[in-house]
């Protein structure tokens, strides 16, 4: 589907949503929730927070959908600056508990045997070690251009910035997560170079 | 200025293999010039797209999230459902009020008008017997008229003054008419003055059941809506013309009264028309004196 028939469809889902219709929300969470969960679990590297947070995210989305207005940003740049803002919510909550975030023991990947799950801790463990050295915007455009699936422009609402902007501050980011990722360990190797 | 082209080079390979668009390869393949160093960092990009990509929410709670979800949504439905069927109730309650207040505001208004009428007519009708009974001999049926005209007095002070009016007065004040039109016999065979004098008292006391019947508790408004069908058959036996009373003021009276048949045809003939007769206007409420109220 084109961007145009994608915004146009998510538009329509939306409006609907707004309106209370039951199959629109139920749809409106499908198309997000994996996303949104990706984000938070992203940003804080823990599977139980990204489950509880993603959650409450889609709760805030409830009480707020029907303020939400077209002409300010797209639903994709709204939703995420309310999972920003729970995650931010949520890291205050836990300095002021005195307890860091950690990586959870157990990351639950779909469809995945051992080995592929033990890698993909690996892999994930990795880069949220290494994106948490990041500065925030480096950080912020990571998770949401990698993690949450965002377009560019997506990403720059979401932030407020210009679309240039966050291509720099993307290129800024790889740039030193493949830094601080080739000391850890080398690159992951490419079977296949089809696209997915 | 390079930064910002290879970022935007980066970004674009990136879009191009995350939407299914090339392969990393053939997107090396499209910048030559700098594939060497555009390959680490778009395959570390992909790397983490798809490290991302791979992490999705484990289906059991991704259900139990969207159950939740909707159960949320579908309270939050029927609570502004309930809040605005409320704020509806709230609203017609309160023109359900206003609408009361209005009508009682009305039906004061009413009264007003219908005593103040009953008043201009007693005391004129008062004046003209006083004067009548100075000036001629007195009828044989003064006597009765004079009673009438003295419980329609006492009557019309009391519900003027709100206070509660007996339904023995009503019941005396139906019998003394009942009295009068059996001593009355026929109404045509009367001179003019005592035509005059019975078609007035009889008219003012229409007007003052109506007050009474609208504005008095039971079982004085029942007793009055039977006395103001005794007085209408009575003005239907004697031909007189009774005078219009506003529709709010004659409420279930008025109804009552409509679909009492008359029980006696109204005689052949036709009073004289008298200019104390027509439609009551709406005028100052004035008590009289005792004085006044004598025959």
């Amino acid at each position: 589907m084109s961007p145009n028939g994608q915004a146009q469809g998510d538009r329509l889902i939306v409006d609907a949503a707004r309106a209370g219709d039951a199959s629109a929300l139920s749809e409106l969470y499908t198309l997000y929730f994996p996303r949104v969960y990706r984000y938070i679990l992203a940003r804080t590297g823990n599977t139980y927070d990204a489950e509880d947070l993603a959650e409450e995210v889609f709760m805030r989305v409830l009480e707020a959908i029907e303020r939400f207005q077209w002409r300010e940003a797209p639903f994709s740049a709204w939703l995420f600056r309310i999972a920003h803002n729970a995650v931010i919510s949520q890291r205050r909550k836990e300095t002021a508990r005195g307890r860091s975030s950690q990586l959870s023991e157990g990351l639950a990947v779909n469809s995945q045997g051992p080995d592929e799950l033990v890698e993909n801790r690996l892999a994930l463990s990795d880069i949220r070690e290494a994106a948490e050295k990041l500065p925030e915007a480096q950080r912020q455009v990571i998770a949401l251009r990698f993690a949450a699936g965002l377009s560019v422009a997506e990403t720059a609402r979401t932030m407020g910035k210009g679309e240039g902007n966050v291509k720099v501050i993307q290129h800024k980011a790889i740039v030193k997560l493949r830094e601080m990722m080739g000391q850890a360990r080398p690159a992951r190797v490419y079977e296949s170079e089809t696209a997915r | 200025m390079k930064a910002r082209r290879l970022g935007e080079i980066l970004d674009e390979c990136l879009s191009a293999y995350t939407e299914g668009r090339r392969s990393i390869e053939e997107s090396l393949s499209l910048y030559p010039s700098i594939r060497d160093e555009l390959e680490p960092f778009l395959r570390t990009a992909v790397e983490v797209a798809d490290t991302f990509g791979e992490s999705s929410p484990p289906e059991h709670v991704q259900e139990r999230g969207r159950q939740e979800f909707l159960t949320s949504a579908s309270v939050r439905q029927r609570a502004k459902l309930l809040t605005y069927d409320l704020n509806f109730g709230q609203r017609m309650g309160d023109f359900a009020r206003r609408r009361r207040r209005l009508l009682i505001v009305a039906a004061l208004a009413i009264a007003l008008a219908v005593a103040g009428a009953v008043a201009a007519r007693l005391e004129t009708s008062s004046n003209r017997t006083n004067h009548e009974a100075a000036s001629s001999s007195p009828s044989p049926l003064a006597p009765l008229v004079g009673d009438l005209r003295d419980t329609q007095q006492q009557l019309w002070r009391r519900a003027n003054q709100g206070v509660d009016v007996s339904p023995e007065m009503i019941r005396a004040l139906a019998k003394t008419t009942t009295s009068l039109d059996s001593r009355v016999g026929d109404f045509s065979a009367l001179d003019s003055q005592a035509r005059i004098d019975l078609e007035r008292a009889i008219a003012d006391q229409y007007l003052l059941l109506h007050l009474i019947a609208n504005t008095q508790p039971a079982p004085t408004a029942p007793e009055a809506r039977r006395a103001l069908s005794i007085t209408q058959q009575v003005a239907g036996s004697w031909g007189i013309d009774l005078p219009q009373v506003p529709p709010a003021a004659s409420g279930e009276a008025g109804s009552q009264v409509d679909e009492t048949p008359p029980s006696r045809q109204p005689s052949s003939a036709t009073p004289s028309p008298s200019p104390d007769n027509e439609t009551p206007t709406a005028g100052p409420v004035t008590p009289q004196s005792d004085a006044d109220s004598s025959p």
